[in-house]
C-alpha cells in the first residue's frame, strides 16, 4: 500500500481584461477543482459587458470533462449575447481531448490570441 | 506472470484531493516496459482514472462526505493497467438508463464516462452488496511485440458506445 502526500495544484492563475472582447488566460490544470475559479472569472467578464471571450489555453497542462462542460456552457452564454467563445493556443495533449470529444468542431480554435482577435 | 506493481489508495470525497491520481499513475507507469508514446498513454490513463474518481465524488456521493478505494495495478500476460474503485455512495449509477452523449451536440453531461470508454479498453460497472465497483483496463502495446508472436501482449478495445455491465466479454 502506498500513499502520497497531497499537493494541490492551484496554478490556474487567471487574469482579466474588461472590454467587449476579453481575454482569459488559464494556466496549469484545468479540471474539476479549478473549474469554479474559471467560472467565476467568466461570469465577471460577462457581467462587465464582454460578449467575445478568448480563452487562452497555451499554458494548460490538463483538461477534463468538467472543464469541457463549462466551456460548452460558456459558449452558449456568449452566443446569447451575440458573441462567441474562442479558444487559442491548445497544447497537443489538450488538442487530443478536444478532438476525441469533437469539441474541436464546436469551437473556433486558433494558434494564438492575435489570430483569434483578427477573426472577430 | 501476474501483478507487477500495485497501489491502493483510500481517497476522501474531495475533488481537490484527486490530483494524487496523476502522480500515482506516473509511478505505476514507471514500472511498465517500454511502450509506444508512453507519455500519451500515461496521460490518457490518468485522465480516465480522474474522470472515474470525479464521477464518484460528484455523483455517487453527491456532496456527502465519505471515502472510497482506488486500486491501480500493472500486470503482465498481457501487459495492462487495471483500475478498480469501490465506493459506498448512496447514488448508484443506473446503467439501464444511461445513453452515450451525442458528441455532435456539444453535450455537457456524460462526458466523463464517454472519456473513460474512449481512453480505456474496458470499462466495467459491477455494483454488488459490498460496494459499487468500477473496473477499467488498458492494454499496453509493448515495444518489439506484436499480436500472435508469443509476446505477452495484446490490444483489445470495447466499442465507445458500449457500457459494460458485469464482464463485457
Amino acid at each position: 500500500m502506498q500513499k502520497k502526500g497531497f499537493q494541490p495544484d492551484m496554478s490556474a492563475a487567471l487574469h482579466r481584461s474588461y472590454s467587449p472582447v476579453a481575454v482569459l488566460p488559464i494556466r496549469g490544470r484545468f479540471d474539476a477543482p479549478q473549474v469554479p475559479h474559471v467560472q467565476q472569472e467568466f461570469d465577471s467578464l460577462l457581467a462587465a459587458g464582454a460578449a467575445f471571450i478568448i480563452l487562452d489555453l497555451a499554458e494548460v497542462t490538463d483538461v477534463d470533462s468538467t472543464a469541457l462542460a463549462v466551456l460548452v456552457r460558456g459558449m452558449k452564454r456568449c452566443r446569447e449575447r451575440n458573441g462567441e467563445l474562442l479558444l487559442c493556443g491548445l497544447p497537443p495533449p489538450v488538442s487530443t481531448i478536444f478532438a476525441l470529444t469533437r469539441m474541436d468542431k464546436a469551437f473556433r480554435i486558433f494558434n494564438d490570441e492575435a489570430s483569434a482577435r483578427a477573426a472577430i | 506472470v501476474g501483478e507487477i506493481f500495485s497501489s491502493v489508495l483510500v481517497l476522501p470525497t474531495d475533488l481537490e484531493r484527486l490530483s494524487v491520481v496523476d502522480t500515482q499513475t506516473s509511478e505505476l507507469m514507471a514500472h511498465a516496459p517500454p511502450i509506444a508514446e508512453p507519455e500519451s498513454v500515461r496521460a490518457n490513463i490518468a485522465l480516465a482514472v480522474l474522470e472515474l474518481c470525479t464521477n464518484i465524488v460528484k455523483h455517487a456521493y453527491a456532496g456527502e462526505r465519505g471515502k472510497f478505494m482506488l486500486t491501480l495495478s500493472l500486470a503482465d500476460a498481457p501487459w495492462r493497467v487495471e483500475v478498480i474503485t469501490c465506493d459506498h455512495g448512496h447514488c448508484r449509477f443506473d446503467a439501464s438508463r444511461w445513453a452515450p452523449p451525442d458528441m455532435d451536440q456539444s453535450p455537457v453531461h456524460g462526458l466523463g464516462l464517454f472519456l473513460m470508454q474512449s481512453l480505456m479498453d474496458k470499462v466495467i460497472y459491477s455494483p454488488d452488496s459490498t460496494c459499487t465497483r468500477w473496473q477499467m483496463v488498458k492494454f499496453l502495446q509493448v515495444n518489439g511485440c506484436a499480436l500472435g508472436t508469443g509476446c505477452s501482449f495484446g490490444i483489445m478495445r470495447e466499442p465507445a458506445s458500449a457500457l459494460a455491465t458485469g464482464d463485457a466479454r
